[in-house]
């Protein structure tokens, strides 16, 4: 498969073509899922639990049925009599859809009202009455491993709040080198528990026929296929009776992967209602209940030579996954691909350990890069090299220059089994080095430091693995994850392309269009692309963990390349010639020595209709089922420079630079767009965001005054550059890009605030990095405005 | 969110006086702040409906009331629910004999569950304290005005 592109006038591909999805997104055109009504359709809200862990005592309807407008309330002891009282997470765990016995953490779903309108609908919520016994909360996961620790979860066989134990590596090479080590560095290190709160919050429409038994659900989903199947499964209805629609959506994040309960009690109250029932949360309910991200208490050990040449890397995590272990994982990979830990480095060993355990909080972990976990490696591991440096008192671009993967040893196998597909680090280094002034910038930071003020640069030098996956390792729920595309071209010439994906404001209705127009010669303007309807689209595992252009973009590739092969005999046929005769050259078949003797695919596609060869069957379109070979790997190097306010402890990032390689790029104003979004995403993550929980696992932060997202007003510049390492297995040499950015910052802006204050004897601090915890440690230095 | 208050009432009560009255649903019920509605269950049970407001949050909630003697003096506690939240309050009150009457001694742990808590946030430690201190001097000042 070769990954190179002709040059030719017809030349589509990374052309910056304004997005054709955003006229109607920017003049109020989306059709959002809260945006639908349909004729008799009712309301539902949930009652949810103010208890983190307590027995439900009693649950009184009857107050609620008497409120005008209610048509229904639904417990879970009405789902029991159902067998819907629990369903299963993507995890092989068993999550509960409405709480039947006892609630597992607060805003845990006790109740639904169903009812003519909304307000009836949170008027009878209200007048619900729940009996509740507290039980003991378990909001730490280092507490709820201890043996007198309540055991949260009666349903199981395992009477332990441990939920699973994962381990990758080597560990006795591991151990070796440990012992053999010059120098060894340790550290503590935790991801923040964070939530993507994305713009619409999570929402449906069930919308159940029972003459026809045939439910339509219009729902916010990344993965609507992915739904469609977990409800076959779950509700036990026809697969071929459900149709999922997936509307606009307004952004993701890996929000909108799992399927909630909510989903599942709106389409038991449209079966029990006869009526279409629509839910969408309130803001609170999605910072609440819906699934975070993260979470992880990360202990990372690098074993060195005193000249720094890493030898051996060792993790101890555990993962708090609160009430459910609802993650979205691969069978194989529990804790996602959290062993892509050793970053970009030549570590000889490494051994990685993962305990995942369950705690009074909200399940999940689907969101920022999925349930991946590669955005929890690639901090770790860059946070662990500037310590290293910081110990061996090295610079630490030079650490890192010293330890990269060498251009010349790619394909290279990593210590706990990746194989990273290209890559040239040194190159994308000294590059990102020198386009932001590295020296200069050093010298401005010794002389500031001789004067008392506070400057750090940062550096975070990750490399990403996206595009899941093959199918002999990827899969949920045992659907491997390829991806599909179906093209359908018109007489006139015209396409529609329909995909397995949905976008969430990826711009997939121009980069697919751009990658269809490229390969069979039309103006993207002719191509149309269509997502997120089951009915129409083929089977795909959805848009998350930076997939959609390494599956489905590849997918609409080969599929279009399918038709260009059909193309080619009609081409013979109506040019008078050999198929081989033929060259594709300028978006055209043209006889080869004879460029004016060419047809058009709008000819071609004409003929398919009209004029036929003898005996060929007529049409032309082509469905393709991808299955990557192997995943890609997409890296980066990024660098913050920040001045610390030693009066405020505030922390103004003066730069920051986003060197990405994520191969071939088939829309720079896109990439761009979606770096700039991911590096705010990293930007919030470091500086503001945590979930907190007090004692009694109340959720502190359910609102925007207490959860922070930067607004202009904080964001700082985002710099941009690429080089480009083409895959060598992706039919455009693409990598992805969507989720990079993220995964890559939080690393450079608090390597850059420990870097300002490293003289102090400043070696870690946890995000967020408030200004609080900045002012607290300048105060404990000594230092004084 | 889990807190704890202690305070003392110099009450000009005998001790005797105070000890019936703080084991009596029906007077300790109505001492409750913003009380709305009190219905007495039997000698040591009290259902209540108070007002309560924080911050933004404003709404009714219903209280389980259960006195318990304790030594010489009693246990209050308070359970209830309202707004999808949960509160509970469990006071030790101890009583000393004093030249001018009885001085009251508790101490009370309160916890709050739910978006009361959430919403509540920083407002909630001072209005839940308030609530708690307006209780015993509600207790001191109708015990006064019936010793007079």
């Amino acid at each position: 498969m070769s990954a190179t592109l002709t040059e030719s006038p017809h030349r589509v591909l990374g052309q910056p073509i304004k997005r054709k999805e955003d006229p109607r997104f920017l003049t109020g055109q989306g059709r959002y899922l809260d945006d639908i009504k349909l004729p008799n359709m009712a309301y539902m809200a949930i009652v949810r639990s103010p208890y983190a862990h307590a027995r439900i005592v009693s649950i009184n309807k009857e107050p609620a049925l008497a409120v005008p407008g209610v048509l229904a309330v639904i417990t879970g002891e009405d789902l029991e009599k159902l067998g819907l009282a629990w369903m299963p997470t993507l995890n092989g765990d068993q999550q509960m859809v409405l709480a039947v016995g006892k609630v597992l953490f607060q805003y845990q779903e006790v109740a639904a009202v169903i009812a003519t309108s909304r307000e009836a609908a949170y008027d009878g919520a209200a007048a619900v009455e729940v009996e509740y016994d507290p039980l003991p909360v378990v909001v730490d996961p280092f507490k709820a491993l201890e043996p007198d620790a309540p055991i949260l979860r009666e349903d199981r066989k395992e009477k332990s709040n441990h939920i699973w134990r994962w381990e990758s590596g080597d560990k006795a090479a591991t151990d070796k080198a440990f012992a053999e080590a010059e120098v060894v560095i340790k550290e503590k290190i935790r991801f923040p528990r964070v939530h993507p709160s994305p713009l619409e919050p999570c929402g449906c429409i069930a919308d159940y026929n029972k003459t026809q038994n045939h439910l339509t659900l219009y729902v916010t989903s990344q993965a609507p296929h992915a739904y469609r199947t977990v409800l076959a499964m779950v509700t036990k209805l026809p697969e071929h009776q459900i149709r999922v629609i997936s509307p606009d959506v307004g952004g993701g994040f890996g929000n909108k992967v799992p399927v909630y309960p909510g989903y599942v009690v709106a389409i038991v109250g449209s079966m029990l209602t006869g009526r279409p029932v629509k839910w969408v949360e309130t803001r609170t309910e999605n910072l609440a209940s819906t699934h975070f991200a993260r979470d992880y208490h990360m202990t990372v050990e690098i074993a060195a030579t005193r000249e720094g040449q890493v030898k051996a890397l060792r993790v101890h995590t555990v993962a708090d996954h609160g009430a459910f272990d609802a993650q979205a994982v691969p069978s194989k990979w529990p804790a996602g691909l959290f062993n892509i830990c050793t970053g970009s480095y030549t570590f000889e060993a490494a051994h990685v350990v993962v305990d995942a355990v369950y705690t009074n909080k909200a399940p999940g972990g689907v969101a920022h890069r999925c349930s991946f976990r590669v955005t929890e490696a690639s901090y770790l591991i860059e946070r662990a090299m500037d310590i290293l440096a910081h110990e061996l008192k090295m610079d630490p671009a030079e650490l890192r220059r010293k330890n990269l993967i060498p251009a010349d040893k790619f394909p290279w196998k990593s210590p706990t089994g990746w194989v990273y597909d290209s890559g040239n680090y040194h190159h994308t280094l000294d590059y990102a080095l020198n386009l932001i002034g590295y020296k200069e910038l050093r010298k401005e930071q010794a002389e500031k430091r001789a004067r008392g003020e506070l400057m750090g640069i940062g550096i975070s030098f990750f490399t990403e693995v996206v595009g899941a996956g093959p199918s002999k390792h990827f899969d949920i729920l045992g659907i491997k994850m390829f991806d599909s595309a179906e093209i359908r071209v018109h007489p006139t010439g015209k396409a529609i392309v329909r995909l397995g994906t949905r976008h969430q404001g990826q711009g997939h209705e121009t980069t697919y269009a751009q990658i269809v127009a490229e390969e069979l010669g039309l103006s993207p303007d002719d191509v149309l692309v269509e997502e997120g309807d089951t009915d129409t689209a083929p089977y795909g595992l959805g848009t998350y963990a930076s997939r959609s252009t390494p599956t489905s973009g590849a997918a609409a590739a080969m599929c279009a390349r399918r038709i260009r092969e059909k193309a080619r005999k009609i081409a013979a046929y109506l040019l008078e010639c050999g198929e081989h005769d033929l060259e594709w050259a300028d978006g055209r078949f043209q006889v080869k020595g004879a460029p004016h003797q060419s047809v058009t695919m709008q000819q071609i596609a004409f003929a398919a209709y009209t004029n036929p060869p003898p005996g060929m069957e007529p049409g032309l379109e082509a469905t393709y089922y991808y299955d990557p070979p192997n995943l890609t790997f997409p890296y980066g190097c990024y660098i913050a420079v920040v001045d610390i306010d030693k009066g405020t402890g505030e922390v103004k990032v003066r730069r920051f630079l986003a060197v990405d390689d994520c191969g071939t790029i088939i829309n720079p104003m896109i990439v761009q767009g979606q770096v700039h979004g991911g590096l705010t995403e990293g930007f919030a993550i470091a500086f503001m965001q945590d979930i907190v929980f007090d004692e009694n696992g109340n959720n502190l932060v359910t609102n925007f005054t207490e959860y922070m997202l930067p607004t202009a007003v904080e964001t700082p510049r985002w710099e941009t550059a690429h080089t480009v390492t083409p895959s060598p297995h992706h039919p455009l040499g693409a990598k992805g890009v969507g989720e990079s950015p993220n995964v890559g910052s939080p690393a450079a802006f608090v390597n850059a605030v420990v870097d300002a204050l490293s003289h102090l004897g400043v070696r870690h601090i946890d995000m967020p990095i408030t200004r609080e915890k900045v002012w607290r440690i300048l105060r404990s230095a000594g230092i004084d405005e | 969110m889990k807190v704890q208050f202690s305070g003392t009432e110099a009450i000009r009560a005998p001790k005797e006086q105070v000890r019936q009255f703080i084991l009596d649903p029906n007077q300790v019920g109505q001492c409750l702040p913003d009380l709305q509605e009190l219905t007495v269950a039997d000698p040591t049970h009290a259902t209540a409906i108070v007002k309560i407001g924080v911050g933004p949050v404003r709404g009714r909630f219903k209280l389980d009331i259960e006195l318990q003697p304790s030594g010489d003096a009693a246990t209050i506690h308070v359970r209830g629910s309202g707004m999808g939240s949960g509160l509970s309050m469990m006071s030790e009150v101890r009583l000393e004999e004093t030249p001018e009457g009885t001085n009251l001694h508790w101490q009370a742990d309160a916890s709050v569950s739910g978006p009361l808590a959430s919403v509540g946030g920083r407002l909630l430690e001072g209005q839940a304290r308030k609530t708690v201190e307006q209780l015993f001097a509600n207790i001191r000042s109708r015990l006064e005005s019936v010793a007079v």
